[in-house]
């Protein structure tokens, strides 16, 4: 077999494996994939998507020279399948289910004292992981993350007159700054087109439904497990606003507003959230090189 | 994209011409709209309103007379409707769904499954729009 084209071809480090668990009492089987060695980096991905938003984090080398980086598609998808049954039921994604299917999948792979970053509704998530369980978790970074986010929770990409996997692609679209490089942009849409029929409406109900943390922030212990929380300055749908109520409302919480990106910042333009990121690992794990290349976690944004 | 040298350079029912121009050979407003065929009313607070039917590809001004009951309504002062297709808008007006929400000059309505139903393309209509923007 000759290739057509001048030979570059590249095989990523990044590699991709299937577990198998139970969660919430039924069995599932989970893709992941994963990269480096260090300390655990758990990747959440948004509603909706799957763990491809991940792909330039697993994929860089002043991360994964110092961290383990791992990141999983939710039951229903990526290449993760929905469970048996899964054609007699509405899927609405709980807080409880959620909650568990994280902590079910850490269990598994035995990943202790991960650093968790989520975003959107995963952003939302960590929150609630870091109140529940903050002595198992290394630390939280929620992207797009609020106590409350209202709106999202849609009927209409079940409508059989609405086709979905445009329309939500494009929904979602919006929330991105157009000054994101296009090709980035466009994946992001691409990876929502191929969610299954009423998923990223059953993710939403957690993220506008079910989790409602307005009032309880003071119950999540920062000294335990750190929170950050970063949203995009072109984000709609969970506001900087949203984000800084939460960050006001969790004593120790660190974070606020990225200039000039989206929702989906470490899909729409990576190297830009790679500058607000890498601080925040580095107060979480500083280096053993005493090699100091990055400011500190709040700079460059709004609130310390 | 080529609009005309007569495109007016202040959003009205004129600019709609050019941005029907912009559409025409567009390859992605080509390929994405092949199927669609929906209505669009456009209005200003300055007294201007346009009928707009994309269909097959093709945006095609019309008499606001001929707008079906079902259509998309896009109501705006003279500075929203330049917010809408500001090629370097600010954050939280950079987009329609965000304008409908952010910017009192800025109102979307009519259908909302009409919206959502064209959003892909008509998400490619406002891109055009913006790049008209930026040539004058």
């Amino acid at each position: 077999m000759f290739s057509t084209d001048t030979p570059s071809s590249v095989i990523e480090d990044v590699v991709g494996r299937y577990i198998n668990l139970r969660s919430s009492g039924r069995d599932q089987r989970i893709y992941f994939e994963e990269a480096g060695t260090g300390p655990v980096l758990l990747c959440l991905h948004t509603a909706g998507a799957d763990s491809r938003q991940f792909r330039h984090l697993l994929n860089d080398p002043d991360i994964t020279s110092r961290f383990r980086v791992v990141a999983f598609d939710l039951p229903w998808h990526g290449r993760s399948l929905p469970p048996e049954g899964w054609w007699e039921e509405e899927y609405l994604l709980t807080t409880d289910a959620y909650v568990a299917i994280v902590r079910d999948f850490s269990a598994a792979l035995g990943l202790e004292q991960p650093v968790v970053i989520g975003c959107s509704m995963a952003g939302s998530l960590v929150l609630e992981l870091a109140r529940r369980h903050a002595d198992d978790i290394g630390g939280v970074i929620g992207l797009s993350g609020a106590l409350k986010v209202n709106g999202r929770f849609q009927d209409w990409s079940l409508r059989p007159d609405i086709n979905a996997q445009q329309s939500v692609a494009t929904w979602t679209s919006s929330l991105m700054a157009p000054q994101s490089p296009e090709v980035s942009r466009r994946e992001v849409w691409w990876i929502y087109s191929q969610g299954g029929p009423g998923i990223y409406r059953g993710d939403t109900y957690f993220y506008s439904q079910d989790l409602d943390l307005r009032g309880r922030g003071h119950e999540i212990d920062t000294q335990a497990c750190p929170v950050y929380l970063l949203t995009g300055e072109y984000d709609h749908a969970c506001t900087p606003a949203d984000t800084a109520d939460a960050i006001a409302e969790i004593p120790g919480a660190k974070g606020g507003p990225m200039k000039g990106i989206g929702h989906f910042p470490m899909a729409e333009n990576y190297p830009l959230f790679k500058t607000h990121l890498l601080p925040i690992l580095d107060e979480l794990h500083p280096r053993e090189s005493g090699q100091d290349l990055t400011p500190s976690a709040s700079e460059g944004t709004d609130h310390a | 994209m080529t609009p005309t040298h007569d495109t007016p350079t202040a959003i009205s029912e004129a600019w709609f011409s050019g941005l029907a121009e912009a559409v025409h050979t567009d390859r992605e407003a080509q390929v994405i709209g092949k199927y669609s065929d929906f209505w669009i009313g456009a209005a200003s607070s300055d007294g201007w309103r346009v009928a707009l039917n994309f269909r097959n590809s093709e945006l095609v001004p019309a008499s606001w007379d001929d707008l079906p009951e079902e259509h998309i309504l896009i109501s705006a002062t003279q500075a929203g409707w330049h917010q809408i297709f500001d090629p370097q808008p600010k954050p939280l007006h950079h987009d329609l769904l965000a304008l409908a929400k952010n910017s009192p000059d800025v109102t979307v309505g009519g259908s909302n499954v009409e919206l959502v139903r064209n959003l892909r393309v008509i998400a490619r209509l406002i891109d055009l729009g913006k790049a008209l923007h930026v040539q004058h």
